[in-house]
């Protein structure tokens, strides 16, 4: 996979890493491309396999909450979310309802931030087009950038920014919170098998 | 000079009866007389005091609520489009309350307002977490929140670190809807549609208002063409709508053409106006009666009354049809006619009397009614009529009675030769009565339009759709109608995934009772903050000391703090759960629950349970109820009705004689019985009703056929027959070509019926020259 997606483990050096990526963010735009041209290098799979790891820095706490774990990404179908550290669970969003370790959940956030990250982790720039303004430009290592702005006043009292870069698909997240928070999420070893495994199936299953 | 004198206090004494009743009418119906709910004609449905009003709250707001949705691409262009069409529906200022409108603002408020009661308060699935004693899993699922998907802020961790009181807020909203701006949208195939619900000033809205917003919807449709919309006002107003189209359009043919006849017939408008008078005294007559014996009418007794006294047209009509070529005064015309008008009025009084002997106060009310009132206009033709028309020349018409006469003798024979085909036709209706089947869901009668149907179903498909039932749920205190609710609760959340309804609304669910409240704090202190595992959780996401401490402290602060009801409705700021509340007094505490998705309405009817405080509530199920009941009562009542109107004519005209008269209206009614089996094959109170008509009407065509041909002016019988029929026809049968079922149905079964009477009758008719013996009976 690329560079960006080696993230660092220690908190300290994944502060380090966001900063850098906000100086990155400033100067480093070799180009704008369009979000066609982005359109384009994106594969349109109706299945997405990978090994996440988000960073939630938080003002509350000294130091940042840090997960890893796998996600399985169905196009029209859902999310299932399985954290491996530090702290075992899944959730699964699956036709528009969530459920927490095996029981139904509420949606944080509502239904309609649910679709949203649902349309972000699959890079369906059509979908985000109407609620964000975006930003589209290439970064030196060649791969795409998007920098997103809610459009909805509802949705920018609960995200102030949105970055996502990739090559093929979408593989480093950034969302800044109104207040200061923000969470960093990358993917790597991203495949995209032709069917699911029937553990997979199983796991989708409501 | 006796009789002379008695001839002119006749009218007179009747005049001074018709003063007394038009009295008496006129001082009753000063307070409210009239009632138009026809639940009322049942023992009533015994709710729990207090229950009524908060019931017929939620009916009229449920009543008044009209709900659009626009679609667009984008939730910013349907919200857009949402003002739009808000804006239009303010400025046709037909709608009161407009909406909705959810803000940021509005759910901060709720959000402070409640913050304060979260360790009281839970959503359902934590509370039965702490109730069986697995307070872990309330931190295993913080946990998976906090490392899940959707992320956590600072704010949300500091104020909220379990995440209760963020699922106890999702918990209360009833949809998950997005907002753009503060208009709610929801996503459909593809498509954001926004939601507008906007309720209509007043409570029930005039004629004026139903036909404005008839044209209001035409008028945004055009400018919308994907625009979705429903609500029971838009029933009321096409049903409004096309009744009166129909009154105008069928009213005037059937009028006119009633004119006509009358003017052609008689060539005076006397008659005509006379005819009218009889009725109308008729109808005064019925009206006080009714009144001297009941507090309140009902408008189906009005409604029902009036149509059975129409056979008293005929009355005038057999009295001026004797008068074509009389070459005798209108006295000696009235004296022939008094024996069979009185045979046929007794018959019918009685066999309308005979509805009195059901168990329902609204036919009670019938039989009263259309009783007093034919007696009342039978006797304006016994006493007014020869008085006002004695000097009335009428026109010889000897051609038309001859013709009328001839029918009458020959029809006899025609029927004879056509036996055969006769017997396969008495066939094919007995098969056709076989089809017949009760039909009575109120609905069927309300025949909305189609377009206005595919609206809803539309508009059922993108949203969820409320239910008309409901349940109420009183307790004689607080904490007893709280423990019921509950109870209803979990028996509803089972019909839920049994698939009987889709959701159900209850304030049980979001509410508890003060001592409920602290068992939530105290379980919460023993499960988690007075336990090392909270202090544990915490420490695991980072939380220092001092922090740990303050949350300890928040728990404990919170002791002793309860939210009560009412500050709970006013924190929340929902009217629709608002309207659910009924209120403590004396007698209790009463509310409501609401419906949604109603699939399976009699799973639900299987809760009521009165002793338990539980109502089920189906206004539309229990007039469907009301109606099957009464349709099955008149019918056996119909027999009863044969049964007093044979002992009559026994008594009058022998065993034989009364067996053939009253013949000739249960053929007809067995013919259109077995008609209707062919036609639609649903039968319903208001076919029966008609029957108790055919009944009046067909002992009437059936006296006047038999009697004796040779007699003087036997032409003028046969062609009273016939202009009777012809004049029932236009006024009662053209009622068949109504598109609303009610109005067709009792048309269609009173036209079929009055065709087969007209063809039986003549079968009564004895040949001339033989006199029998009969002939010198009265």
């Amino acid at each position: 996979m690329n560079a960006i997606a080696r993230l660092p483990r220690s908190p300290l050096r994944a502060l380090c890493y966001g900063l850098a990526l906000w100086l990155l963010a400033a100067t480093a735009q070799a180009a704008d491309v369009s979000l066609d041209q982005i359109r384009e290098r994106l594969v349109e799979v109706p299945i997405v396999r990978a090994d996440f790891q988000q960073q939630q820095h938080l003002s509350l706490l000294p130091a940042p909450l840090t997960a890893t774990g796998h996600i399985l990404l169905v196009r029209d179908r859902g999310l299932v979310w399985t954290v491996a550290t530090p702290f075992q669970s899944r959730i699964k969003l699956v036709n528009g309802r969530l459920y927490s370790n095996g029981q139904v959940g509420l949606l944080p956030g509502g239904e309609q931030f649910a679709r949203r990250l649902m349309e972000v982790l699959a890079g369906d720039i059509a979908a985000l087009e109407p609620h964000f303004d975006i930003q589209a430009s290439e970064l030196k290592n060649g791969n795409w950038r998007l920098a997103m702005t809610p459009r909805n006043a509802n949705l920018a009292q609960v995200l102030s920014r949105l970055l996502v870069t990739g090559d093929s698909s979408p593989s480093f997240f950034r969302l800044d919170y109104p207040n200061g928070d923000y969470s960093i999420t990358t993917l790597t070893h991203i495949e995209y098998p032709e069917a699911l495994s029937a553990e997979e199936e199983r796991q989708l299953a409501p | 000079m006796r009789p002379e004198r008695r001839r002119a206090a006749g009218p007179l004494l009747w005049l001074a009866v018709l003063a007394l009743a038009a009295g008496l009418v006129a001082t009753r119906t000063q307070g409210p007389w009239l009632n138009s709910d026809l639940l009322d004609l049942l023992p009533g449905q015994t709710l729990p005091p207090g229950a009524q009003a908060l019931s017929e709250g939620y009916q009229r707001r449920f009543a008044t609520q009209t709900l659009w949705l626009i679609p667009a691409d984008t939730g910013a262009d349907a919200a857009e489009q949402a003002r739009a069409l808000r804006q239009t529906l303010a400025t046709s200022g037909l709608f009161h309350d407009i909406g909705p409108s959810l803000d940021a603002e509005a759910m901060r408020q709720r959000y402070q307002a409640l913050y304060r009661y979260r360790f009281n308060l839970l959503a359902d699935a934590d509370q039965a977490a702490l109730d069986q004693r697995r307070p872990r899993a309330l931190i295993d699922q913080a946990l998976a929140r906090v490392f899940g998907p959707f992320g956590v802020s600072s704010g949300q961790l500091g104020s909220d670190p379990l995440f209760l009181f963020e699922r106890y807020l999702q918990s209360l909203a009833p949809l998950a809807l997005e907002l753009d701006g503060k208009i709610p949208l929801t996503r459909h195939g593809q498509r954001y549609w926004s939601l507008t619900v906007a309720s209509l000033a007043g409570n029930g809205f005039s004629l004026a208002d139903q036909s404005r917003l008839l044209a209001l919807t035409e008028r945004l449709q055009q400018r919308w063409l994907a625009l979705r919309f429903t609500g029971v006002p838009l029933y009321s107003a096409a049903g409004a709508d096309s009744a009166r189209r129909e009154i105008s359009t069928i009213g005037s043919v059937s009028l006119i053409a009633v004119v006509v006849l009358f003017l052609a017939l008689f060539a005076s408008p006397r008659p005509m106006l006379l005819a009218l008078l009889s009725v109308a005294s008729g109808v005064l007559c019925g009206l006080a009666a009714c009144l001297a014996l009941f507090a309140q009418l009902n408008l189906l007794t009005l409604v029902f009354g009036a149509s059975l006294i129409g056979v008293a047209v005929d009355y005038s009509v057999h009295f001026f049809c004797h008068r074509f070529a009389a070459r005798e005064s209108a006295w000696r015309t009235r004296q022939r006619l008094a024996a069979p008008l009185a045979l046929a009025l007794i018959s019918s009084v009685l066999g309308y009397l005979a509805m009195g002997l059901a168990a329902f106060p609204g036919l009670r009310q019938v039989a009263v009614f259309s009783a007093a009132g034919l007696t009342g206009a039978w006797l304006t033709v016994m006493v007014v009529l020869p008085a006002l028309s004695g000097a009335l020349a009428l026109p010889p018409r000897q051609r038309l009675l001859a013709a009328a006469h001839r029918w009458r003798l020959k029809w006899p024979g025609l029927l004879r030769r056509g036996r055969w085909p006769l017997a396969l036709l008495a066939l094919l209706l007995a098969a056709g009565a076989l089809r017949l089947h009760g039909a009575d869901d109120v609905r069927r009668f309300q025949s909305p339009p189609p377009w206005l149907e595919a609206q809803t179903s539309s508009v059922q498909a993108i949203l969820p759709g409320g239910a008309s039932q409901y349940l109420i749920v009183h307790g004689d205190d607080e904490s007893q109608w709280w423990q019921r609710e509950q109870r209803l609760v979990k028996s509803l959340q089972a019909r839920v995934r049994d698939g009987a309804l889709d959701d159900f609304r209850a304030l049980s669910q979001g509410w508890r009772p003060a001592a409920e409240q602290q068992r939530t704090h105290q379980q919460l202190g023993a499960g988690l903050y007075q336990q090392p595992r909270l202090a544990a959780y915490l420490q695991r996401l980072g939380f220092g000391q001092p922090a740990i401490e303050a949350q300890r402290q928040a728990w404990r602060d919170a002791a002793g703090r309860e939210l009560a009801l009412r500050d709970w409705l006013r924190a929340l700021g929902d009217d629709g759960l608002s309207a659910q509340w009924g209120g403590c007094n004396a007698n209790g505490c009463t509310s409501l629950v609401s419906l949604g998705g109603l699939q399976r309405p009699a799973a639900l009817a299987a809760l009521q349970n009165p002793a338990g405080g539980v109502y089920f509530v189906d206004r539309a199920g229990r007039l469907s109820a009301t109606f099957a009941a009464l349709r099955h009562h008149l019918g056996l009542l119909l027999i009863a009705a044969y049964l007093l109107s044979g002992v009559v004519l026994t008594l009058v005209r022998g065993p034989r004689r009364a067996l053939s008269l009253l013949g000739v209206p249960a053929l007809a009614s067995l013919l259109t019985l077995g008609a209707l089996g062919w036609l639609g094959g649903g039968i319903s109170l208001i076919n029966v009703v008609a029957l108790y008509l055919v009944l009046g009407i067909g002992i009437d065509y059936a006296i006047f056929c038999a009697q004796p041909t040779q007699q003087h002016g036997a032409g003028g019988a046969a062609l009273a027959v016939l202009v009777s029929a012809l004049t029932t026809g236009l006024s009662f049968g053209l009622l068949s070509l109504s598109s609303t079922r009610l109005v067709h149905d009792f048309g269609l079964t009173l036209l079929i019926g009055i065709l087969g009477a007209l063809l039986l009758a003549p079968l009564l008719s004895r040949p001339p020259p033989a006199p029998s013996e009969d002939t010198t009976r009265p």
